[in-house]
């Protein structure tokens, strides 16, 4: 994966509300976009986050018993 | 759902901001990608080749960046229009011709609806637009299931509608047939044309009374004994076969 496709990946994000971005000047004197979590971002985070919860889970509990 | 329509709404605005602001975000990244590298003990030269193939195909990235912003097809459209209209700008001519030609389309198509839609859903003039007056078609079934055929009613049909005063408040049926028409009995004047047979109730029920004499009144219904025909002729046929005769009454 090269570093650039953070680029698309970030702003399709951000076109979806999950992202804010913003321009804030960095301790060098550099203007840097940042971007942080939207609350609908944070909702969504949470929910991929319980759903791969559970997914690895259900692997573990078959990963146990066999 | 505001934030999305707001987001879409900045996509669609401010396509060239966002693009400038794409543009520098990468090339700051690609300025400092090195730095790191240097740190790392690289060759400065030699770091700047590397952050750039460690980034990738920059153009393929900024395509794949407008395409994140899901506005492409607003860009397209635009290049879109504007070509077509630098070609119609190129070809004056064939654009007047294609122009006149769907104005010629259209408005020949609204003309023939326009008839049509008269004819065929608004009453003929002199009739009053009526909701409450509504025209029954027979179906035939007897082709099989699913094909339909229409019929006429017969005359005891007509009279079991006509009975339902619960449903229609009046009821009248018409058939029609072409006829020979002798003016004033003279068998050497013999006018052919169509006629139609009519219930007595046809001119009260569309609303309409006959410029000369009673129309049907007063006509006993058909079904107790022999009916006494009386006619009643059209504005067409008073003009020409009759000469406008004021007398035309009297010579039936």
């Amino acid at each position: 994966m090269n570093a650039g496709s953070l680029y698309p990946a970030l702003y399709r994000l951000e076109q979806r509300g999950l992202i804010r971005a913003a321009w804030r000047a960095t301790e060098s004197g550099r203007r840097a976009k940042v971007y942080s979590l939207s609350a609908t971002g944070r909702k969504q985070l949470a929910e991929q986050r319980a759903s791969w919860e559970r997914f690895s889970g259900a692997l573990a509990a078959i990963l146990r018993v066999t | 759902m505001l934030n999305r329509l707001r987001l879409w709404l900045r996509t669609a605005l401010q396509r060239g901001s966002l693009d400038r602001e794409m543009r520098e975000e990468m090339q700051s990244h690609l300025e400092r990608a090195p730095e790191r590298l240097v740190a790392r003990g690289m060759a400065k030269e030699a770091a700047c080749r590397a952050a750039l193939r460690e980034f990738g195909n920059l153009d393929y990235l900024q395509e794949e960046s407008r395409d994140a912003r899901g506005a492409r097809w607003i860009e397209s459209l635009f290049a879109d229009l504007r070509f077509g209209l630098h070609h119609f700008c190129r070809t004056p001519v064939s654009t007047l011709t294609m122009i006149v030609l769907l104005a010629l389309g259209m408005g020949f198509n609204s003309a023939l609806f326009t008839v049509i839609h008269s004819i065929v859903n608004m009453p003929a003039p002199g009739i009053a637009r009526d909701e409450s007056l509504v025209r029954m078609r027979g179906i035939d079934h007897s082709a099989g299931a699913g094909r339909t055929t229409g019929r006429e009613f017969s005359y005891p049909e007509y009279r079991e509608y006509a009975a339902q005063k619960n449903v229609f408040s009046a009821v009248t049926a018409w058939t029609s047939a072409d006829v020979v028409l002798a003016v004033n009995d003279d068998e050497q004047n013999l006018v052919s044309g169509a006629a139609t047979y009519v219930t007595a109730s046809y001119f009260p029920v569309l609303g309409v009374r006959p410029i000369l004499g009673a129309g049907l009144e007063g006509q006993g219904l058909a079904d107790d004994g022999a009916p006494e025909l009386d006619a009643v002729i059209s504005h067409v046929v008073w003009d020409r076969p009759f000469g406008r005769a004021p007398d035309v009454l009297a010579g039936r």
